[in-house]
């Protein structure tokens, strides 16, 4: 008998995607409840039998009656995710229940790919959310470092592109546009960390160097497994709010790059620096722990085309913990 | 970031970020040449920089030789093309799988493009190799953006 810690209630209207999430999560080893979507805010009511255990609310689509029916039941623990594909995007960007979700994922346009859901019960279940090793294949070496001066963002910028350049024998074909991309992100990323997640700094001028404080620092991480090459930054403040990224979700979902432009253009200024690594990844996850930590890490699939790579729906993850 | 004069042209090269030093660089008035060939990655806080300093100077801006994260910044960033900048010619970053090389193509204005009007139908010269499999590392639809926005 496999020894089961977690509930999963189901709540997916679709027939196939159900019945396939559904021996997903069993396969890891966790309870589910199916709610019916017939009658899904009635059905949801009957999770309050297990009010002794950690439940995780799995959806497609954002129904604030059945949001509301199971945030009013007590349990151990809730997280509610909410899974983001191609007939619910629309319905998602802009809905202002979307707050109400612990976890957000979305990845190819048409579902969310097993692997995402298999990771993210497994970071739920283990409370284990930190870190690039979890986003690619068991076995990549993971690069760390710390960050204690904004004047070292320049060997940042170095070390990485020579990094990403020195992969092009793996990958079979040159890496420039690959390397400038990773640079530009990670510089953003660390942009974000030194000055603007750090309520101390957030308004400071900027155009000299910034020591940064032992609690200020912050930590950045590489990996390439083979195919995905992943830049994580983190940082100690935790200041990044879920409305701030949801505001981007349009930008993230969208497959017509001039829409994407004219939303660049259009929403520039303070978050041009997110815009910019949007555009140069292919799957963005981000973790926020109020007040401690915001955790960004940025993959890019060095084995598509720079081409192909920049035209594809991004894959977005959010979780708040 | 270093910007060096030679034969009336401003050669801008590495990183241009918020912490460079743009006030000290003495420009003459009007159109002013820039080749940023040389120009590795321009971030956020650069950009920003760079557009305040070509305002206060009061100069037109004519870029050469622009690479591709240059020409980035260019669609997402408008005002880099305020005070009727010109773009005599940036790179369109290709790669053919055939002879395993990586190639920059550049396209001039009045030859390749037309300032102001879309570019359709532009395809990466094929190379000389048997089988040539070249490909553009960019979308077109969204790199080539920008020109519309171009004064003639």
């Amino acid at each position: 008998m496999l020894q089961t810690n977690l509930v999963v209630a189901l709540d997916v209207r679709n027939g196939p995607v159900r019945d396939n999430l559904l021996a997903l999560i069993q396969s890891c080893a966790a309870e589910v409840y199916l709610v019916d979507p017939a009658a899904a805010g009635k059905s949801a009511a009957g999770l309050a039998k297990h009010s002794n255990s950690h439940v995780v609310y799995f959806t497609d689509r954002i129904e604030p009656a059945v949001i509301g029916a199971v945030g009013a039941l007590r349990f151990r623990k809730l997280d509610k995710v909410l899974l983001v594909h191609e007939h619910s995007k629309d319905a998602v960007q802009d809905n202002p229940s979307l707050l109400e979700f612990n976890h957000v994922l979305s990845s190819t346009p048409e579902s969310v790919s097993n692997q995402l859901v298999l990771s993210t019960i497994r970071k739920i279940r283990e409370k284990d959310y930190y870190g690039v090793d979890k986003c690619l294949a068991y076995g990549a070496h993971v690069h760390r470092f710390s960050l204690s001066n904004s004047d070292e963002r320049k060997w940042f910028r170095d070390q990485l592109f020579e990094f990403v350049k020195s992969l092009d024998t793996i990958i079979g074909r040159p890496t420039d546009t690959f390397a400038q991309f990773a640079l530009e992100v990670q510089e953003e990323l660390l942009m974000n960390a030194i000055w603007d997640a750090n309520p101390a700094r957030r308004n400071a001028e900027r155009k000299g160097p910034a020591l940064l404080e032992p609690h200020e620092h912050v930590q950045v991480e590489w990996s390439f497994d083979g195919t995905l090459l992943a830049i994580g930054v983190r940082d100690p403040f935790g200041s990044f709010e879920a409305s701030v990224i949801y505001k981007y979700l349009r930008f993230l979902f969208s497959r017509d790059r001039i829409k994407q432009v004219k939303m660049q253009q259009e929403g520039q200024g303070a978050g041009i620096g997110l815009y910019m690594v949007l555009e140069r990844l292919s799957s963005l996850i981000i973790t926020v722990e109020p007040g401690r930590a915001t955790e960004v890490i940025a993959t890019l699939n060095l084995l598509q085309s720079p081409r192909l790579m920049s035209k594809q729906q991004r894959s977005f993850q959010y979780f708040c913990v | 970031m270093e910007i060096t004069l030679r034969d009336g042209v401003y050669f801008v090269s590495g990183d241009i970020t918020e912490t460079c030093e743009l006030a000290t660089a003495k420009l003459p008035q009007g159109p002013v040449r820039f080749d940023l060939a040389g120009v590795r990655t321009i971030n956020s806080c650069g950009v920003r920089e760079w557009i305040g300093w070509i305002g206060k100077l009061g100069i037109q801006p004519v870029y050469m030789n622009c690479p591709q994260p240059v020409v980035m910044q260019f669609n997402m960033v408008r005002e880099f093309l305020a005070n009727n900048a010109k773009v005599l010619s940036f790179m369109v970053p290709a790669y053919c799988q055939t002879c395993s090389q990586q190639k920059n193509f550049l396209l001039r204005s009045g030859v390749e493009f037309k300032p102001g009007e879309p570019l359709e139908d532009f395809e990466i010269p094929k190379c000389a190799t048997a089988g040539c499999a070249i490909e553009a590392d960019v979308d077109f639809d969204s790199y080539l953006y920008f020109i519309e926005d171009l004064v003639q």
